[in-house]
């Protein structure tokens, strides 16, 4: 199992970090400064870094590092500001947690536990998230406008389970956009590079072109998988997406394509974004919404965000 | 068209004054209302705006630009949430419109209540100004309801 340190200067969190690590993964040592994680890297190391931290230190170096012996940096830490995800985009961060301690319990773990495994492809998608035994509602649409029917559905169907009308709104815009992504982003033919196709004619989909949508609830979370047949999506094009949210200038892309805001919209949506890229296979997003949030409670700026990449 | 091709926004017009309503996506065409409002002052209601995709957005800031290119004044009251966090996404989403009020989160710590309740920009900015977060009597219990968001975060478009 992959070593793990905790690179925190706030002794408390530390200490609230290292127990949500060893008794949910495994011992995790703990570090005030990246300078010191930077001597402490073995192979494979993880290491789990604060905000102020990672904006603080030499935060590349620790990347480069660590990456070099086939590690990973983790960035973690409550109500992170807009600007954490420049450091995402800058040093192609694949893993931000924004949660309290308390999710970041379900959350750190998790993330840890994938990683170690090597993938996510294990079969196991939106159930990951969930209670045992949370019944999932699935929908594929067999035409490009088949994605406003299956919203319609969708939206039936979350207003029956009584979450509050912020929840709601949040879990349709998620699988509105990663839908719509999912059918007009995917290559048109097998073998070819396609983004933003026009969006305004209906037309049929091939069994190969038709993503999947499941999403399922327990008293906690509400989680929405939008899965395609191609894996087209890489983390560069993830990175540079969200990092629109930082500059508020960004414009809507004109024409009849996508606006190239919706991969923003549905993160600023959900407590937790999920993608599990298989290159030229599958891509799989996963949004995650925390129910036990208050429905008008703040949640950070900056959800939390995975990238796991099957190579 | 089917079902779920059709528009599902409403607009109502009284003179100078427009309500908007409903969902805001890629069957809005807000385009289309743009070339119906020429000159002059308008006032547009989104109170009743309830949802707005990536594709509305695109939307609704081409129909911003285009009352802007026909010398509308444009005032936009009663903005609902989903607006408010598309204007603070995208500083385009406002664009030279007038904000006069809208809608923001309250939550009260005494007996739980949670909802949106209308803003007066014109009011808030003092607040706003000194570092302090609005507040508001809770519609159920009037004690006061707490501002539920972060105030440099909620606030963003008013200083754009």
């Amino acid at each position: 199992m992959p070593p793990v340190l905790v690179v925190h200067g706030d002794r408390k969190t530390q200490r609230a970090l290292g127990r949500v690590i060893t008794s949910g993964y495994g011992p995790a040592m703990l570090l005030d400064t990246i300078e010191a994680a930077c001597a402490e890297l073995a192979p494979g190391t993880v290491a789990v870094v604060g905000l102020a931290e990672a904006m603080a230190g030499d935060l590349g170096a620790l990347v480069r590092d660590a990456r070099a012996g086939g590690g990973d940096v983790i960035l973690c830490g409550e109500q992170g500001p807009v600007e954490v995800l420049k450091l995402v985009r800058d040093h192609a961060l694949t893993h931000v947690v924004t949660t309290d301690a308390v999710a970041a319990a379900d959350e750190l773990p998790l993330v840890l536990r994938i990683r170690a495994s090597g993938g996510p492809l294990d079969g196991v998608g939106v159930e990951r998230y969930l209670a045992h035994g949370a019944p999932l509602h699935q929908h594929v649409p067999i035409s490009t406008h088949g994605r406003l029917g299956i919203l319609a559905a969708v939206r039936d169907d979350l207003a029956s389970l009584g979450i509050s009308a912020r929840h709601e709104r949040h879990a349709a815009l998620i699988a509105d956009e990663l839908l719509a992504n999912a059918i007009h982003d995917a290559p048109s033919r097998a073998g070819t590079v396609h983004r933003g196709s026009v969006r305004d004619p209906d037309r049929p989909l091939s069994a190969r072109e038709r993503p999947r949508l499941r999403w399922g609830a327990d008293g906690r979370t509400l989680a929405i998988e939008v899965t395609d047949q191609f894996g087209n999506l890489d983390g560069e094009t993830i990175r540079a997406h969200l990092a629109k949210l930082v500059d508020r200038s960004t414009k809507p892309r004109e024409g009849n394509g996508g606006a190239g805001l919706g991969l923003a919209m549905a993160y600023t949506a959900a407590s937790q974004l999920v993608f599990h890229l298989c290159p030229g296979r599958m891509t799989q997003a996963i949004g995650l919404i925390d129910l036990r949030s208050r429905p008008d409670g703040v949640r950070s700026a900056v959800p939390s965000l995975h990238v796991f990449i099957e190579t | 068209m089917t079902s779920s091709d059709a528009p599902t926004f409403t607009l109502t017009r009284a003179g100078d004054r427009l309500e908007l309503g409903g969902r805001i996506d890629e069957r809005s065409q807000l385009a289309d209302l743009a070339r119906t409002i020429t000159g002059g002052a308008i006032t547009l209601d989104l109170a009743a705006v309830t949802y707005i995709n990536s594709l509305g957005v695109r939307d609704w800031v081409s129909f911003l630009r285009a009352l802007a290119t026909a010398g509308v004044d444009l005032t936009l009251e009663r903005c609902a949430e989903v607006m408010i966090l598309q204007m603070n996404m995208i500083v385009d989403a406002r664009g030279s419109a007038r904000i006069a009020s809208f809608f923001a989160p309250f939550a009260c710590d005494a007996c739980g209540w949670e909802g949106s309740q209308l803003v007066v920009t014109d009011q808030v900015q003092p607040l706003l100004a000194v570092g302090r977060a609005p507040e508001t009597p809770c519609p159920e219990c009037q004690q006061q309801a707490r501002f539920a968001d972060f105030v440099d975060r909620y606030f963003l478009f008013l200083s754009a």
